[in-house]
């Protein structure tokens, strides 16, 4: 096993995540939306499985396997057809338009990088993926914040899990099995309910975005 | 041992709700399941508390710990055992459909299952897993009638809360980050809460701080906590009545244990509690101050009450950052709350039930056409505000001896916040229980009969105003004194 390819393999990987996260910041519609997210988990499935790999983890494989299968493959799928079934349009509908968003995601990177430097000091070689992660959480919330679209809320969910996911593995080397397993268990779940709760308003509305949604306020 | 007992009548209990064709034969079903699974838990308590010599291996807690896992079996017996007449009469006036009471009957032991084992895992994955699972499960229960309300309800609920434990994860990995630098970068196969605690000395203290707020941050969400507390009026006012009673009556206590034990694991990591109180003091006086502000021209009787649930457990959260003595306090509040408020959003069931509207302008004339409801939801109402006998007067005399001790001015917002309160909800229910008028009259009214609802109604404030006279009298003394012996 060479390990002197480990460290740069990793860098470019969650580089890679990191760039498909500020693009996804810059989508108007659902499905070019989903392609990223699937093409940022499949990034996170082969680092995963590079941590398998190169330091002999090797239930970190199943995790990889759950990734592909869940993340790259099963929710995007599931995601496009709720949203075929309910036939309503498939761009999505912001509070902040794309241009700007993509530049508040550039400031979060920075910051999501600054947050890791100054809170977490022992980190070493695992600095970047680190700030990867912290700044896709941040990335995550951001688009949570700013889409009134329920696919952009829910993709954003799935940014913000993918950050921390990926946190897990750059600080303990992934979580024990078990709990990778629930864990992943209760996102899919989470985006199942998510997507049905979706199907549901389409259903009531014919639309899909929140400004149906506001009638509960004080 | 417990646990996996409780898991499978859990599973067997859902199942059978789902299989069965009348409704007859789930709710009989549903009750079962929750007789056995308050038995079992109430068994898995006084063995620990000694009180019950065979073993009770796996299920590892703390005083708190114990004391909720009590509040869940009960309050979750009064839930199931209020909600069968309920779901009865909806079912029967064709607001929902076999399918959905099947599905309500499958839920809830799957949901009460979750707060078992998010009080009783000691491995925070695990604890992660349960908490994370307590929303799913209850996240259809919100969506429950499917009209726009409750599917707005709905979705903040899940997408809120999901978000914010997702942060708390965050705080999870870093305690496992914590262990793993402490043992040197050896592989971490499991962090306990009790392995923190027995490692404190080695755990890097910037780390665990960091943990700390982040799982403060995330499961505060759960709780409540002010800024982050916008999902809970909606999903509490919009959940099937008994529904309601247990997310406001136990699920928010089961986060507030959480964020109490990662409290207990950084003060034994900095050697101090003062860092930690500060957080607690800071929101919880937030957390009770503002409620008051939607609570006093409140046009909805369930979210008033989901205000004043965000109200108890920002006092709560205030107590805990009082010491030992605080969190005797804090328990002696969470024990009331979870009989009180339970009891009185039971009773919304029936008001909702014969009135057809959770607006106050609707409902009038209460003690007239129900009267028995309305004299238990008023002694209830009375025993909230935290009048003697209550169990919250202690609580809050206690809490405010130490807190005008030690921080004067913050208390004296928080008191002032109390009294609003108590004004909003008489100016609110008095008129709603007591006043008639014609435009607001019942819309389904039959002369009201004795049912479940009012036999839980009685339980549950039997149980408060017990609790709150044995803290008077003899066995109360010796119970707070092994609670604080514990502690």
């Amino acid at each position: 096993m060479n390990s002197q390819l480990y460290r740069p393999i990793l860098d470019v990987l969650s580089g890679l995540m990191l760039v498909s996260g500020v693009l996804m910041l810059g989508r108007v519609r659902v499905r070019s939306l989903l392609r990223l997210f699937a093409a940022q988990s499949f990034a996170l499935m082969l680092i995963a499985a590079a941590g398998a790999y190169f330091e002999g983890r090797w239930h970190l494989l199943i995790t990889a396997a759950l990734v592909f299968a869940i993340k790259v493959v099963f929710l995007p799928i599931f995601m496009v057809t709720v949203m075929a079934r309910g036939r309503v349009g498939e761009r999505l509908s912001f509070t902040m338009r794309p241009p700007l968003s993509m530049f508040t995601a550039l400031v979060m990177v920075v910051l999501g990088f600054y947050l890791t430097t100054s809170l977490i000091p022992t980190l070493g070689d695992n600095f970047f993926i680190a700030a990867v992660s912290i700044s896709l959480a941040l990335l995550g919330l951001l688009m949570l914040m700013t889409r009134k679209g329920l696919y952009g809320q829910i993709v954003g969910f799935l940014i913000l899990e993918n950050g921390i996911f990926t946190l897990g593995l750059a600080l303990t080397g992934g979580m024990p099995l078990i709990v990778e397993v629930g864990v992943f268990f209760d996102v899919t779940i989470g985006a199942i309910l998510m997507a049905l709760l979706t199907y549901q308003v389409h259903g009531e509305s014919r639309r899909a975005d929140t400004e149906y949604l506001e009638t509960l306020i004080d | 041992m417990y646990i996996i007992l409780l898991a499978f009548a859990a599973a067997i209990t859902a199942l059978a709700c789902i299989l069965l064709r009348s409704y007859r034969a789930v709710s009989m079903a549903a009750m079962a399941g929750a007789v056995v699974t308050f038995v079992l838990a109430l068994a898995a308590v006084a063995a620990w508390f000694g009180y019950f010599p065979v073993g009770y291996a796996g299920l590892k807690f703390d005083g708190f710990g114990a004391v909720i896992l009590a509040l869940i079996a009960t309050v979750q017996l009064f839930a199931v055992a209020a909600g069968i007449p309920y779901i009865k009469d909806e079912l029967e006036e064709g607001t929902i459909t076999l399918m959905q009471a099947r599905l309500y009957g499958a839920l809830i032991p799957l949901f009460v299952i979750s707060m078992a084992i998010a009080v009783s895992a000691n491995s925070l994955g695990l604890m992660w897993i349960a908490i994370e699972a307590t929303t799913l499960a209850t996240t259809m229960l919100v969506a429950f009638y499917t009209k726009g309300g409750s599917l707005e309800a709905a979705w903040k609920y899940i997408l809120v809360c999901s978000a914010g434990i997702a942060i708390g994860l965050i705080g999870v990995m870093l305690f496992y980050y914590a262990v793993y630098l402490a043992g040197n970068g050896a592989d971490v196969t499991s962090v306990t809460w009790s392995g923190l605690l027995a490692a404190a000395k080695t755990l890097p203290p910037a780390v665990v701080k960091l943990a700390f707020v982040f799982i403060f941050i995330g499961f505060g969400t759960k709780v409540g906590i002010v800024p982050m507390h916008t999902w809970l009026p909606d999903a509490h006012g919009r959940t099937p009545s008994p529904v309601s009673g247990m997310l406001s009556g136990v699920l928010l206590s089961v986060a507030l244990l959480i964020i109490y034990r990662a409290k207990v694991v950084v003060d034994a990591v900095l050697g101090s509690p003062a860092w930690s109180n500060n957080f607690f003091i800071f929101f919880g006086a937030l957390s009770v101050a503002t409620p008051v502000c939607f609570m006093i021209k409140q046009k909805n009787y369930k979210r008033l009450l989901a205000y004043s649930s965000i109200e108890h457990m920002g006092l709560a959260v205030f107590s805990l950052g009082f010491g030992p003595a605080g969190v005797v306090f804090a328990m002696i509040e969470v024990i009331g709350h979870a009989f009180l408020k339970s009891a009185l959003f039971f009773g919304t069931g029936n008001i909702l039930l014969a009135y057809k509207s959770t607006k106050f302008e609707k409902v009038s004339g209460v003690a007239r056409h129900l009267p028995r409801l309305a004299v238990l939801f008023t002694v209830a109402l009375v025993m909230l505000l935290a009048v003697p006998p209550s169990p919250l007067f202690f609580s809050e005399l206690g809490v405010f001896s130490l807190g005008f001790a030690a921080h004067p001015y913050v208390s004296a917002v928080v008191l002032l916040a109390l009294v609003l309160a108590a004004g909003s909800f008489f100016m609110n229910f008095m008129p709603m229980l007591f006043v008639s008028h014609e435009h607001a009259a019942p819309e389904h009214y039959t002369k009201e009969h004795w049912n479940a609802v009012h036999t839980v109604m009685v339980a549950a404030l039997v149980l408060a105003v017990g609790f709150g006279l044995a803290l008077l009298v003899g066995p109360g003394q010796d119970m707070i004194s092994r609670i604080i012996s514990i502690i």
